[in-house]
């Protein structure tokens, strides 16, 4: 997982709960131990009033002055309750009926609370108290039923619970839309490199914010860079190519003169080498033109442009008064730069053009993928030299001329596209059909 | 038939004209664009043959001033620049033709010979009309009856006119543009004389003389 939305959102989301949990927790206790304190308080006060009910007489009976008792006491399982120990006698409040309170003896000026289950199994808080009164030791135990603090203490739980639930929601929901809203550029910006890749656009947008626009200026100047670079190498092979040719081509003109035919041998031994020579050059040159897939810079335009390369090979093989149709089906913008085109387009339609008897016919299908097909009326090739053709490497010193003249450097072009060259014999037209599928 | 040569290599320049001239056309040279684009509007070409790489102008530019001032010339262009873009944007801009350097000569010699033909409406291959059928490689004519005869340059050159516009009236002043280059001495009454010896050789009816205006081509049927 490496995404900056999702590792923020992550931690948000932790921290949150982990911050909520705990408030949660701690105004619980609060609140449980401050309810529980108010009622030992009142627990106390009403100590105080029993210890003062209890009548001593002479004989040392212990007797208890009911007047001086809070009714609660005396309505059976009411929830509040007493217990008088002594070390001869037990006085029990009437409210607890025929149960006893378990409790413990308590020293005289000791204190205790513990938690008991009562009567009807109420859950009782007993404040146990140790008195000396008139000589004699009191352990005095005074208990309340804490279910209704506790039922109005879980009732508020539950409405704590939610509200903090719906806010941890809430903070989250904000927090994403945030961070949507503040990533948006990026996948604008992404958005513009995948057209940018397809020669729509040829610089990014700069009006991002400040965080990406360093990145931005960096990718522009990048792309600059690339394409100047790109531009530069052609224009210098270009210029490269002009400059051997002309030698070479003088060359070649001079083995033709009368001093060299008197030569033979020499003269063969000449044009062999410039022949070489002229072909090794042409072939690195085209090839080191190529744009590759790495930056379009003008996408080639089947609609307009294969027109055009149609009225050249007309124009070429005139004599041969040649019938050329083509199809276009699906987009008219190819995702390939227009001299790499051409220069694909151009070779296979040479080929099919050198070798067809009167019809040469071109389909072009650019949709999801890019499928070029071209056939022609010629002989064709057998099946075992297409295989041969298909198999022989692209590299220079296994380049040959002869039959498919055009095809290694075809070859090379779709290979650098990353797409598949097929040879067949063409169904409709009987001679060779030369299949190219590229993905787009 | 005169050429046009525009090319600035001079090595190259002085093979090609040569080579060019011993295949019977009258060739004038330019080897620059600026000299090429005005030697280009004298209507006396039959042909062009331009190269793209030139200093002051480039070829592209040149053809497409030609063009756009309805210069019809037929402009084969002979360049280095051997990209199928560039051959798409040298036809765009009004090429009738092209090749890529470096070339074979024979292979240049039959593309100017086929765009030749071509402008004037006449078939590839062998140039055939009013009974004849001639071989410019061998500049030789073969009539009918299938006699072969052997022609000097100038009577070659001569035919090669007339078969091409058979049944024309071509002026003296008009043969003579087409036969030689600037630099040749041009009297215009040394073309009657050629008239004699191709008459001599083709029958004296083929060439018919009117009085002010210059020959036709009759052929066989004359």
């Amino acid at each position: 997982m490496n995404s900056i939305q999702i590792k923020l959102s992550l931690g948000l989301f932790i921290s949150l709960t982990l911050s909520f949990a705990y408030l949660w927790q701690t105004t619980n206790d609060s609140i449980r131990s401050l309810s529980e304190d108010y009622v030992l308080q009142h627990l106390k006060h009403d100590a105080e009033s029993i210890l003062n009910a209890i009548k001593i007489d002479n004989l040392n009976n212990v007797t208890l002055n009911l007047q001086q008792i809070e009714p609660v006491y005396l309505r059976p399982f009411s929830g509040q309750y007493f217990q008088i120990k002594t070390n001869t006698s037990m006085i029990r409040s009437r409210s607890l009926w025929d149960q006893e309170l378990l409790t413990p003896n308590m020293a005289v000026g000791k204190q205790k609370s513990i938690y008991l289950t009562g009567p009807k199994k109420q859950a009782l808080i007993v404040m146990i108290y140790g008195f000396k009164k008139q000589g004699q030791h009191f352990t005095i135990a005074v208990a309340e039923d804490l279910s209704p603090v506790l039922a109005s203490q879980q009732a508020f739980q539950y409405r704590y619970g939610y509200t903090v639930g719906f806010l941890l929601i809430f903070l989250i929901s904000c927090q994403i839309i945030i961070l949507r809203l503040n990533f948006h550029p990026f996948k604008q910006i992404q958005k513009q490199i995948t057209k940018l890749r397809q020669g729509e656009l040829d610089q990014l947008d700069t009006h991002v914010p400040e965080e990406a626009i360093d990145l931005v200026r960096e990718i522009n100047h990048l792309l600059a860079a690339l394409e100047n670079r790109l531009q530069r190498s052609r224009n210098a092979l270009g210029d490269l190519a002009h400059a051997l040719k002309r030698p070479l081509t003088v060359i070649q003109q001079l083995t033709e003169s009368d001093e060299l035919k008197s030569q033979p041998e020499s003269r063969h031994a000449i044009q062999k080498q410039t022949t070489n020579m002229q072909g090794i050059m042409q072939r690195v040159l085209k090839q080191a033109r190529l744009a590759g897939d790495s930056v379009v810079i003008l996408k080639f335009n089947a609609r307009e442009e294969l027109p055009e390369l149609i009225n050249v090979l007309q124009s070429m093989y005139q004599e041969k008064s040649l019938s050329i149709e083509y199809t276009i089906t699906g987009k008219e913008l190819v995702d390939i730069d227009r001299e790499d085109m051409m220069e694909l387009l151009g070779n296979l339609l040479d080929n099919a053009c050198k070798w067809a008897q009167s019809r040469v016919k071109i389909t072009i299908e650019n949709s999801q993928f890019l499928h070029i097909q071209i056939e022609d009326d010629g002989p064709g090739i057998s099946e075992v030299n297409r295989t041969k053709l298909i198999e022989r490497g692209t590299r220079l010193d296994e380049m040959k001329e002869g039959h498919g003249l055009g095809l290694s450097i075809v070859k090379y072009m779709v290979q650098q596209y990353d797409g598949k060259l097929k040879l067949d014999r063409s169904n409709t037209l009987g001679g060779l059909t030369v299949h190219i599928t590229i993905i787009n | 038939m005169r050429l046009l040569l525009v090319e600035d290599d001079e090595d190259l320049l002085n093979l090609l004209k040569k080579d060019l001239e011993k295949a019977g056309f009258a060739v004038d040279i330019a080897m620059d664009g600026v000299e090429a684009e005005y030697l280009g509007f004298e209507a006396i070409y039959d042909l062009a043959i331009l190269d793209l790489g030139l200093p002051q102008r480039n070829g592209i530019e040149v053809l497409k001033n030609w063009r756009t001032k309805g210069n019809g010339l037929p402009v084969l262009i002979l360049t280095a620049r051997d990209a199928w873009y560039e051959k798409v944007d040298g036809f765009k801009a009004g090429a009738d033709d092209y090749l890529a350097k470096p070339f074979h000569i024979e292979e240049l010699l039959m593309r100017i010979r086929a765009l030749i033909h071509r402008t004037n409406h006449h078939p590839a291959g062998l140039l055939q009309a009013a009974g004849f059928t001639l071989d410019e490689d061998k500049q030789t004519v073969t009539t009918d009856d299938n006699i072969i005869q052997e022609l000097t340059g100038i009577e070659f050159k001569l035919l090669r006119i007339f078969l091409l516009h058979p049944e024309k009236i071509l002026s003296k002043s008009t043969l003579t543009e087409h036969i030689y280059d600037e630099s040749s001495d041009k009297d215009s009454n040394v073309i009657e004389v050629y008239i004699r010896h191709l008459r001599r050789k083709l029958g004296h009816s083929t060439i018919e003389t009117r009085r002010g205006q210059g020959y036709i081509f009759k052929g066989k049927s004359g």
